[in-house]
């Protein structure tokens, strides 16, 4: 019951919050939502394999008919395949050919170290 | 109100939507059975059809099951799931105002409990809540039988806190008057 401080709007709230209701929904709402909601998804799932499998494709063919694409995939040596160089014998100098120092030979090897290793990414991600 | 404290409230919304974010089944069910009757009641204040409230909650149910994700991670979950109802509500309002005014005015229709089953008492406290504006109705709604603060409730609609604060006290102020003699019936006030 209520005392005779408490104003006349909190007596409303009162009265209204004694009023609470709740409506239940029916088996037919909750077994249709619940049907709808699984269709939803699955068709949301098949659009998504439907969107990577598109887009896994787009990527394939940008990729591959890229100017150059082809003719350079055609031309990177076998995984197996590593290129390496015997180091030159000694030029006789009288011919105007310049020694080749264990500097240069460095430059040399190194960089056919890094066309091995990006041959042999290409082929692993081919 | 619901007995639950809004915070357990929220957590339950939280952990329902992070369920269906991992793919469970049973989380939406788990949803549905948990917060179905509070989000039909809060449609229903504002489309004022029961089809129409259903519409509205399953459009909202379907909506979230495609981002569920965004419902576990913001601040209010259930704040959020109402004005996901409260969005698609607008959108069959929109749709069907005015096939349902001339529907309203043919048949007198009104919407909500049956009457025979609720108390005389209750049965005049939802008569004065439906002839309130839907906005004003709305915010009584969530304030009192959602147990919801104004900065809450200013999420759900949309509105600034001062709008939804006056709403509240213009909706009380008409309520008043208008359950005066109930509220004279129950002892409440004193003639």
């Amino acid at each position: 019951m209520w005392s005779s401080e408490q104003t006349e709007l909190e007596m409303t709230e009162a009265l209204v919050r004694e009023a609470a209701w709740l409506p239940q929904p029916t088996t037919v709402f909750r077994n249709r939502v619940l049907a709808t909601v699984a269709q939803q998804q699955k068709q949301s799932r098949w659009w998504e394999r439907c969107q990577y499998a598109a887009s896994m494709v787009i990527a394939a063919s940008i990729l591959w008919f890229l100017p150059g694409t082809m003719q350079t995939l055609q031309d990177v040596p076998p995984a197996t395949s590593v290129v390496t160089i015997e180091r030159p014998a000694t030029a006789p100098a009288s011919k105007g050919w310049t020694l080749i120092d264990d500097y240069e030979w460095g430059l040399v090897q190194a960089a056919l170290a890094k066309q091995n290793h990006s041959a042999g990414l290409i082929h692993g991600l081919l | 109100m619901d007995d639950s404290s809004p915070t357990r409230w929220a957590d339950e919304i939280a952990g329902c939507a992070t369920g269906i974010a991992r793919g469970e089944a049973s989380a939406l069910e788990q949803l549905f059975d948990r917060a179905a009757p509070r989000l039909l009641r809060y449609g229903l204040t504002l489309v004022r059809r029961r089809e129409d409230a259903e519409d509205a909650v399953q459009a909202a149910l379907v909506r979230l099951t495609r981002s569920p994700q965004v419902l576990a991670a913001v601040q209010f979950p259930w704040a959020y799931l109402l004005r996901m109802v409260r969005n698609e509500a607008l959108r069959i309002l929109a749709r069907r105002r005015p096939v349902l005014a001339l529907w309203d005015d043919l048949t007198g229709r009104t919407t909500g409990p049956n009457a025979v089953e609720l108390a005389e008492r209750d049965a005049e406290v939802q008569t004065a809540l439906r002839r309130l504006p839907a906005d004003q109705a709305e915010v009584v709604i969530l304030k009192i039988w959602e147990g919801m603060t104004f900065q809450e409730i200013a999420t759900v609609t949309g509105e600034s806190l001062n709008t939804v604060a006056s709403r509240y006290r213009y909706a009380l102020t008409k309520l008043q008057s208008t359950l005066r003699r109930v509220a004279i019936e129950v002892g409440y006030v004193v003639e």
